[in-house]
């Protein structure tokens, strides 16, 4: 708590004053002589002032101004044996607080007093609020100009000596730099310096732990000091070379992500200030700033670099896709290219096939229809033989040549017996039916490959699908004949909507697939039968089956089981193509050892148009 | 010279009748058998000189019911027949001493003949020996 002061001249006011404030609890001083009474203003820490007008060297009037000049704060009340408001009003307007009449009473005394005593504490309490509140503001507008710096730029320097520029008006500072961390030598460098020798500041360096900027780096603790050259830590090197006198200092440690990277340092506060805790406070903070805008400037610049990285990566991305499309184009024609000419492969193996079996098919009847031609020209060699000597037979008869007669029917007789005449008679009704049986064959063979691969391949009609079953079996016979009998089952179905070529294709896949899978003899059943606007062609075999792993991949290109150069492995992948286009499915059902059911489902109707 | 039995054998029909036409101009007793377990049946009951078989038969192939034949009856000639335009495997087989002649279908009548002639020649040779 403060003192109260008494001025009056009046030795014995004084006493009693002083008696009765002491009494209250107060500690009072007191002063006869107005002008000496303003030394003891200055030295003691004064709250209140008690103050006679009337004095013989300066009035009380003339005092008040003075008194406030050499501290506002205090609280003047004025002693006046005048009661004259007029008196009182003055005092007051020059800054008097309160009065008191003369001759003193001890309750108005104590009252006034307590009265100043409070309004003062509350003066006191308001500035300190208000200071606090201007401090914040400060704060707040220093953190925006911080924030508005550190969005205007991102160039790291340009910011940095922003934020400089900012914090040496705020602290009202005579310099103000920043020291970032040399990562490769562990020295600090001055990256901005501002104030008067701030450009050769600049050439220094701060070796670890040099100096107050390398104990703060070292550390990572703020320092704050009043006199710097009482304090060991001081280098003075950079003075000494500069010309510059350091006097007091705030050096805080600049945090990135826990890691010290650098030091700000305020030096001597303008107009020969202290710096106090509240500066540091405030740099604190601001260095709390000032390292995320750091932070940021340093990703910025990270991204920058980063982005033109990109921009250069993109850029022979560009034409590496380019390229790399090039050659995917080109690879994807080839391959296409390869597929057309594996499914030509395909179609040529297939013919291959049934070309030969229909080689086979039709070789047989040719052969013995040549060779019983053949055998018929002798026949009818030994026929005219024969009629030969029947005509002898006739003539001598005709002639009535009863000897030449009996000779001649011995003749005939012996021919007859020569060329097996009865024999001939009987075998030829034989021959000539099987040459014509063989004829029937090659015809229908005939018939059935037309049917089968017919030029009208890409049209789409209703078809008979026993039909197209049968010219298929036909013409595969041969590979089944000698592996398996086959059983047909036809229900009663409807004509199918189909490419009637491409079916049979699938057909021939089926039956010769299922004779390949029986090893010595089987039966393969074709079974068809009508289901909900579907028709199923079900193409079983008592073969070998197909294990469960190979079941999978069946339908993929290029699978097979069958030794290479014997299959292409593209016969079900095709066939499945075929219904899939045909808007059906194919399934296929197997038990090793048992055999082998491949089923397949044709809408009665494509429904595409 | 004994009448030489000739064995014919194809699952055709047909090709059984022509080759009988076909020895009817050849003095010899023929057998004809549908597949190759019904000749190698013939091989008991007879000395067969000359055999005829099918490539292409149900069950056992002409070519193994060949081999069956020598094993049998060593001194039998032995023809193959085929509809087969894949050579490979009856020219092997004359290539390995298997068969004496091959013929394709269709053949000539004359030359085939000719071959059978010829086979029974060798057989009447190899009786000599």
């Amino acid at each position: 708590m403060g003192k109260i002061l008494v001025i009056d001249d009046d030795e014995l006011i004084r006493t009693l004053v002083g008696d009765i404030l002491t009494d209250s609890g107060y500690e009072v001083i007191t002063a006869g002589d107005p002008l000496a009474s303003l030394e003891k203003l200055k030295k003691e820490d004064v709250e209140v002032v008690l103050l006679d007008i009337i004095m013989p060297v300066a009035s009380g009037f003339e005092m008040i101004p003075r008194i406030r000049e050499v501290n506002p704060d205090i609280a003047i009340i004025i002693m006046t044996g005048y009661s004259s408001v007029d008196s009182v009003v003055k005092a007051i307007r020059l800054g008097a607080y309160d009065y008191i009449r003369k001759p003193v009473h001890e309750g108005e005394l104590r009252h006034a007093v307590d009265k100043a005593i409070e309004r003062q504490r509350l003066h006191l309490e308001n500035r300190s609020l208000l200071e606090k509140l201007e401090e914040r503001i400060r704060r707040l507008e220093l953190f925006e100009k911080l924030s508005k710096a550190i969005s205007s730029t991102l160039d790291l320097n340009m910011l940095l000596e922003k934020i400089m520029d900012i914090t040496k008006s705020v602290i009202a500072a005579e310099a103000c730099s920043t020291l970032l961390l040399d990562e490769e030598t562990g020295e600090l460098f001055f990256t901005v310096a501002l104030g008067e020798k701030g450009e050769e500041v600049k050439e220094f360096r701060i070796k670890p732990g040099q100096g107050i900027a390398g104990w703060v780096l070292e550390h990572g603790e703020p320092l704050l000091i009043e006199d710097l050259k009482k304090d060991g830590r001081f280098y003075s090197g950079v003075d000494t070379k500069t010309g510059f006198e350091s006097k007091s200092m705030i050096a805080v440690p600049l945090f990135v992500k826990d890691k010290v990277v650098g030091v700000i340092e305020v030096i001597n506060k303008v107009e020969r200030g202290h710096f106090d805790q509240a500066d540091l406070d405030t740099l604190k903070t601001m260095t709390g700033q000032i390292a995320v805008a750091i932070d940021n400037a340093r990703m910025t610049e990270a991204l920058k670099i980063s982005r033109a990285q990109i921009d250069e990566y993109s850029k022979n991305l560009e034409s590496m896709v380019a390229k790399r499309t090039a050659q995917l184009e080109k690879a994807h024609k080839e391959v296409k290219e390869a597929q057309a000419q594996l499914m030509q492969t395909e179609k040529l193996s297939s013919l291959g096939q049934l070309a030969a079996g229909v080689a086979h098919e039709i070789n047989n009847p040719i052969g013995f229809i040549q060779s019983n031609l053949k055998t018929l020209e002798e026949y009818i060699r030994d026929f005219m033989r024969v009629v030969d000597k029947s005509e002898a037979v006739v003539d001598a008869l005709k002639k009535k040549d009863r000897n030449g007669l009996s000779r001649r029917l011995n003749e005939l007789e012996k021919v007859r017996k020569d060329v097996g005449f009865d024999f001939l008679t009987e075998d030829i009704e034989k021959l000539i039916a099987e040459s014509q049986e063989g004829t029937l064959r090659v015809y229908r063979i005939v018939r059935d490959l037309r049917d089968f691969s017919r030029a009208d391949d890409a049209e789409r009609k209703f078809f008979d699908i026993h039909r197209s079953l049968d010219s298929t079996l036909n013409i595969v016979w041969n590979e089944l004949k000698y592996k398996a009998e086959v059983e047909k089952i036809y229900g009663d179905i409807p004509e199918v909507e189909c490419f009637p070529t491409q079916l049979n294709q699938v057909f021939m896949n089926l039956f010769v697939n299922a004779a390949h899978a029986i090893k010595e003899r089987g039966k393969i059943t074709v079974k068809t039968y009508a289901e909900k606007e579907k028709v199923f062609i079900e193409v079983s075999d008592t073969g070998m089956g197909i294990p469960e792993e190979n079941l999978k991949k069946l339908f993929d290109p290029f699978f097979t089981t069958k030794e290479p150069g014997k299959g292409t492995g593209l016969g079900l992948a095709i066939s499945y193509n075929i219904i899939q286009k045909h808007k059906g499915y194919i399934r296929v059902k197997s038990e090793v050892g048992k055999g082998t059911t491949f089923t397949i489902a044709l809408p009665v109707k494509m429904d595409i148009p | 010279m004994d009448r030489h039995t000739i064995l014919c054998v194809d699952d055709e029909k047909s090709i059984l009748s022509l080759l009988r036409r076909m020895l009817r101009t050849i003095d010899c007793e023929v057998l004809l058998a549908a597949n190759a377990q019904e000749a190698l049946q013939q091989f008991q009951d007879h000395t067969i000189a000359l055999i005829i078989t099918d490539y292409m038969m149900p069950g056992m192939t002409g070519m193994e019911l060949l081999r069956h034949a020598r094993h049998i009856s060593p001194d039998t000639m032995r023809i193959l027949m085929s509809a087969y335009t894949d050579i490979q495997v009856p020219q092997s087989a004359v290539n390995e001493g298997e068969v004496f002649r091959y013929f394709t279908k269709p053949w000539d009548n004359n030359e085939f003949l000719c071959a059978i002639r010829e086979a029974l020649d060798r057989y009447e040779d190899g009786r000599r020996k």
